[in-house]
């Protein structure tokens, strides 16, 4: 019905763009900020200008040895990451199908988990050679939350398919492949999410105390070492770009294995 | 006289007895029917023949080495796994995949074999249900209400395969109306 009123369209941004748009505001505003608060102390030893922090990022990258620094950072985290994320996978199935073996899992998941990361470093330091304790600390920080969540998964698998397997007396393989695996891949999806960007984090603090050489935790330590605050932040940037850069790429993954079986799993409920 | 022979069956679920003294044989190669109220059992005596319940009570004889199909009251079909790949992955037959394709023909499934249970009607998923318990085969062929949900043209067609691939088969059902199974010699095992 006709209201008097002028049909008017408001034409709106695509969503990505204001979603870009709003994120580019954002970070402006806490760059300006950060300009602002180094501008007022005045002492790049205690703040370094964000243009500063450009300029030696810039440095930093033309550097022979940079991209073998950061290659070598992202292999031990990928390295810690991946053992992490197959024993957590391993040890939640043994878990569920072998009591013995989640009561004998149960006290070391929590001590991990109470646990500061900084008493694990520096208990491994001790214990392995400082190239490793960043692979280490990796697996560390991503085994307990793969083998929760996987166990989590298991543990919530379709009682009545699983029944539905045990009277079509599947075999272990097809068990595992036709109902365990697809039961829990969301669930481990979602810890993969979650424990990459702790390992990424948890790694480079390992490589920091340890002083793993070829790493970047070594260069925030000498930068730190030195009182190169600009050089210190620089690479802190650069561990924050391959941090997003990481989450996104598995999130990437995550969403095409979720978009995969979403059909598959919306069960028709009704 | 072959067949299965069950012997004062009691079975009960936190202190409700819903099987109580059960006593019936079922002749091999036959079909029988299980008719009787809701509640009354009937599903819990197809789980004890089937294995899947052991009675409180009684036994059970004649089903030893035999191979047991089961149609479950709920479809029970894979999420993650198409139409097809729901009927094939409980055989392990070489020409599985032409078998079940057939099968899904003549049930009128021919256009829905890589849809996915969440994409089927009730009744679609109902007849993937039923062409997934004749793909498994076996001595023993179990239906707890099979044609539930599917209108009477589906429901007169699936009983004319069920019955076709069954043939000399040990069938059991369970259903609400036996009017359905008039034109096939049946016995009928009233639960009351």
């Amino acid at each position: 019905m006709y209201n008097g009123q002028k049909n008017t369209k408001i034409k709106l941004l695509p969503k990505p763009a204001v979603i870009a748009l709003t994120a580019s505001v954002t970070a402006a505003l806490w760059v300006g900020i950060w300009a602002i608060a180094a501008f007022a102390i005045g002492i790049e030893l205690i703040l370094p200008s964000p243009l500063s922090v450009l300029k030696k990022l810039f440095e930093i990258i033309k550097e022979k040895d940079f991209f073998i620094t950061v290659l070598f950072s992202l292999l031990r985290v990928l390295g810690g990451f991946l053992i992490g994320a197959f024993f957590g996978l391993l040890g939640a199935f043994l878990s569920y199908f072998l009591l013995p073996v989640k009561i004998f899992f149960a006290p070391l998941i929590k001590v991990v988990r109470a646990t500061p990361v900084a008493s694990f470093i520096l208990i491994a330091v001790l214990w392995i050679p400082s190239t490793f304790v960043p692979v280490f600390i990796s697996f560390l920080m991503v085994f307990p939350i793969v083998y929760g969540n996987v166990l989590t998964g298991l543990e919530n698998t379709d009682i009545l398919l699983i029944e539905a397997s045990k009277m079509y007396r599947f075999s272990v393989r097809k068990k595992t492949m036709f109902l365990y695996l697809p039961s829990v891949l969301p669930y481990f999806a979602s810890a993969c999410i979650t424990a990459l960007g702790l390992a990424w984090k948890s790694s480079v603090a390992a490589e920091v105390l340890s002083v793993t050489k070829k790493s970047i935790g070594e260069k925030l330590f000498l930068s730190n070492l030195y009182l190169e605050s600009a050089e210190l932040l620089a690479w802190t940037v650069v561990v924050i770009l391959l941090s997003i850069g990481m989450e996104s790429l598995i999130k990437i993954i995550a969403i095409q294995i979720k978009k995969i079986t979403r059909r598959r799993y919306e069960r028709d409920k009704s | 006289m072959n067949g299965i022979k069950a012997e004062n069956l009691c079975k009960s679920f936190g202190g409700k007895t819903v099987l109580d003294r059960l006593s019936f044989f079922i002749e091999y190669g036959k079909l029988t029917l299980i008719v009787g109220q809701s509640g009354i059992g009937k599903t819990t005596l197809l789980r004890i023949i089937s294995g899947l319940e052991k009675p409180d009570h009684g036994k059970i004889t004649g089903l030893e080495g035999k191979k047991i199909a089961f149609l479950f009251q709920e479809d029970r079909l894979f999420p993650w796994l198409s139409a097809i790949e729901n009927i094939c992955v409980v055989s392990n037959d070489k020409n599985k995949k032409k078998t079940a394709s057939i099968l899904l023909s003549e049930l009128s499934l021919d256009g829905e074999a890589d849809k996915f249970p969440n994409e089927l009607s009730g009744g679609m998923s109902r007849r993937v249900g039923i062409a997934r318990t004749l793909m498994y085969g076996g001595d023993i062929i179990i239906l707890d209400e099979p044609f539930r949900g599917l209108d009477s043209e589906n429901e007169k067609k699936a009983l004319h395969v069920i019955m076709d691939h069954c043939k000399d088969k040990t069938v059991i059902a369970v259903t609400h109306d036996a009017g359905s199974f008039e034109n096939y010699s049946h016995s009928i095992l009233k639960i009351s």
